[in-house]
């Protein structure tokens, strides 16, 4: 039984060769699709990846203040009325905003004294220098990400001067450098306290841009968050509907993906089925002759299945590789601004690339399966048929 | 021995370009002979020797081999009767022109349980016997036409048939391999097999046992060699 | 021999290689950790894909602002933004067609 199967391997390993143009074909095209669609793919699942990771560390919940349907600055005032609700655990301010620096533009985000030492563990995300503690309040100490740095030229010790919307100037001094590993995040952050934030953006007295709301341990947010519907003007962001809001993002852009993927397998199984019928002739009187000399059905079937294997997996295992090295490691030119629309995507740090075992499995099924339909189909309609008529039409 | 009882193909039945390929043949094919059917081209010859080989399913009728109604096993059943026992000369050569002439040769041995490569030596032997010894490695399209009908006899005797199909097997082939043809026939039956042949060829005539004439399909006359 | 063997061998060598990328890549994500307490400290959902729009890392307002084809401060911004008014408890709006957010409807 093991000859035969060893016998049988052999026989498909050189049907490649002999059908080199089929084999060639098939490679380059399924290689090319496959490159393409697992480039998008993983991209795509290392953006929602990456926007899970941060909605993870939110606050449990967000709260903002409406006027007029519009996000305003909210008023401190109502944190007394928010650690009132019962399984509210803390309540920090935040401010935060945008600024222009050349034609860019950066985050600027002011942090609670108070909140800096809520969350524990280690900060290991600075490269140099380090990150705020509470005594930097109103000193301008900052800490920036590394678009910043590189933009502005400024290290650890350096000071910088930004431009407010008030178009005065204000000076800051780099306290601390994030990471290139952490730039996914913070390349376009810079840190500092909430006081120089409020400073900064001229935020009216007594307001920030949002509350940052902590629950109990043993609390559900949305049970919370339902606790305090009656407070007026005041919207509340958990983490479900922030998700939402992302996955929405790439989601978008996932439709143009679903578009591209459908037709790239319609072109796949296209190709694969006129490939079939190229070498259809031939392998008809191949598939009679061996039928003549005693290979059954199932013999037949296997041979085709194992030659179309090996040219799908080469091609696929191949083509994902090659997407995985241009995502990850050359930052999927041309293909990132696309996924991404309008947004720019600095050089300065690398597009999170997520090869997931779904995705993968789902790139070997939607390409694989095809090629072994439209190769062992024929192969068993062939096997089926009397010998000697499958060589006499595939002599005709 | 094989029988076969009212055997009959139609092509194409029931429509339009139906046609009727052999009619009500009854006959008996005895052991260690060499039966010849002759006739004129579109006779049927070659769809009797298709059915008599398994490889065409007939209309009606039956084939027994040494008493078995091979009609009425599985396909399965057929190819793996095929496989231990038949080996096939097509009137066409139907050589794999991808592949050397020791490969086609080894080509029906990759059904079996084993390493083709133990018939090498074999093959190699009956190739000298023909006399194409030295093209064993040469690529079928780099062969002659008689060169490459005594491959296809050697592909036919690789795994030691007890019969073995012959169709035309001279048509397409020079004087000499004709007369090798000849005496590769003949000295089959004295080892014991049992040839069937369907041929135009009266050098080939003249060494059958039984001739049988086909005439529309239809068994027309028989001709015995007296022992 | 060897030369028929060259596509199945590669075969096997490039899926391995996925197969192992793909396992390092899960284990990678699994464990990522490195970053876990500044996120938490800063607290901001989104990632540094800067532009010059402001609703980049403003939760949701980005998308059905885009979505209408409008920007800050023009008429549309005040219907979109107004869509997302205590969407937690109130739970008013339902989309109209499945996994299209800029089809939310009343009801």
């Amino acid at each position: 039984m093991i000859s035969r199967h060893k016998n049988l391997l052999s026989y498909s390993f050189d049907c490649l060769r002999r059908y080199r143009m089929r084999t060639v074909v098939i490679l380059i095209t399924f290689l090319v699709a496959t490159t393409i669609l697992s480039a998008v793919l993983f991209t795509k699942d290392g953006l929602e990846r990456e926007a899970e990771f941060s909605i993870e560390s939110a606050p449990d919940l967000t709260m903002q203040y409406i006027k007029a349907g519009r996000f305003a600055p909210i008023n401190v005032s109502y944190i007394d009325q928010i650690k009132a609700v019962e399984g509210v655990d803390e309540v920090f301010k935040r401010t935060w905003g945008y600024a222009g620096i050349g034609l860019n533009t950066y985050l600027i985000i002011g942090l609670d004294p108070d909140g800096l030492g809520y969350v524990v563990g280690p900060m290991s995300s600075i490269e140099n220098g380090r990150f705020l503690v509470p005594e930097d309040d109103g000193t301008g100490n900052v800490v920036v990400g590394k678009l910043i740095a590189n933009a502005l030229d400024v290290k650890v010790g350096d000071d910088i001067i930004l431009l407010s919307e008030s178009v005065d100037t204000n000076r800051f001094h780099v306290v601390g450098v994030f990471s290139d590993q952490s730039s996914i995040y913070t390349a376009d952050m810079m840190v500092m306290s909430l006081s120089d934030a409020n400073a900064f953006f001229k935020m009216p007295e007594g307001t920030v841009t949002d509350l940052c709301t902590y629950v109990k341990a043993d609390q559900i947010p949305n049970d919370v968050a339902a606790k305090m519907s009656w407070m007026p003007n005041i919207r509340i962001l958990d983490h479900d509907l922030l998700l939402r809001g992302y996955m929405a993002a790439y989601g978008a852009r996932g439709g143009i993906f679903t578009t591209v993927w459908t037709m790239l397998l319609v072109a796949v199984i296209l190709i694969a089925f006129s490939q079939a019928i190229v070498v259809g002739h031939q392998s008809k009187f191949e598939v009679g002759l061996l039928k003549t000399f005693g290979f059954s059905t199932l013999d037949i079937i296997e041979v085709r299945l194992v030659e179309s294997l090996i040219a799908g997996f080469l091609a696929c295992s191949l083509g994902m590789l090659i997407g995985y090295i241009y995502a990850a490691y050359f930052n999927a030119p041309g293909l990132a601004n696309l996924l991404l629309g309008w947004y720019f995507l600095p050089s300065e740090f690398r597009l999170p690339v997520y090869a997931s075992a779904q995705s993968v499995f789902s790139i070997y099924t939607v390409i694989v399966i095809p090629l072994v339909i439209t190769s062992t189909v024929p192969a068993w309609l062939n096997a089926i048929t009397d010998p000697e008529l499958a060589m006499r039409r595939a002599a005709a | 021995m094989i029988e076969i009882k009212n055997l009959n193909k139609t092509f194409n039945l029931g429509k339009f370009n139906e046609t009727i390929a052999v009619t009500d043949v009854n006959l008996k094919i005895r052991d260690k002979t060499i039966v010849a059917f002759t006739g004129p081209s579109g006779c049927g010859k070659t769809t009797l020797l298709s059915m008599i080989g398994l490889i065409l399913t007939p209309t009606s009728g039956e084939i027994l081999f040494d008493g078995d109604n091979l009609m009425l096993t599985t396909d399965n059943y057929k190819t793996s009767y095929r496989k231990n026992n038949f080996g096939f000369i097509f009137q066409h050569i139907n050589l794999l022109t991808s592949y050397t002439a020791i490969e086609n040769i080894l080509l029906p041995l990759y059904s079996f349980d084993m390493e083709p490569k133990k018939y090498e030596e074999k093959a190699y032997e009956w190739m000298k016997t023909l006399g194409v010894y030295e093209r064993a490695n040469h690529l079928v399209e780099q062969l002659s036409g008689g060169e490459q009908q005594r491959v296809s006899f050697v592909r036919a005797l690789i795994k030691d048939p007890k019969y073995i199909f012959a169709d035309e097997p001279s048509v397409f082939v020079d004087e000499q391999t004709s007369k090798v043809i000849y005496q590769m026939l003949s000295s089959l039956r004295d080892a014991g097999k049992t040839v069937i042949m369907s041929t135009h060829d009266p050098d080939l005539l003249k060494i059958a046992d039984e001739v049988q004439r086909m005439n529309a399909g239809r068994l027309v006359g028989q001709q015995q060699r007296s022992p | 021999m060897k030369r028929i063997l060259i596509i199945p061998i590669l075969a096997i060598v490039f899926t391995a290689a996925l197969i192992s990328v793909c396992i390092l890549n899960e284990i990678e994500w699994d464990n990522r950790t490195y970053d876990s307490t500044l996120r938490g400290v800063i607290g901001l959902p989104s990632i540094a894909i800067g532009c010059n729009y402001e609703g980049t890392r403003n939760p949701l307002l980005e998308i059905f602002v885009r979505s209408l084809y409008d920007v800050p401060g023009g008429h549309d911004y005040i219907v979109s933004s107004s869509f997302i008014e205590s969407p937690i408890f109130q739970q008013y709006y339902r989309e109209g067609i499945p996994g299209f957010n800029f089809t939310w409807e009343k009801g």
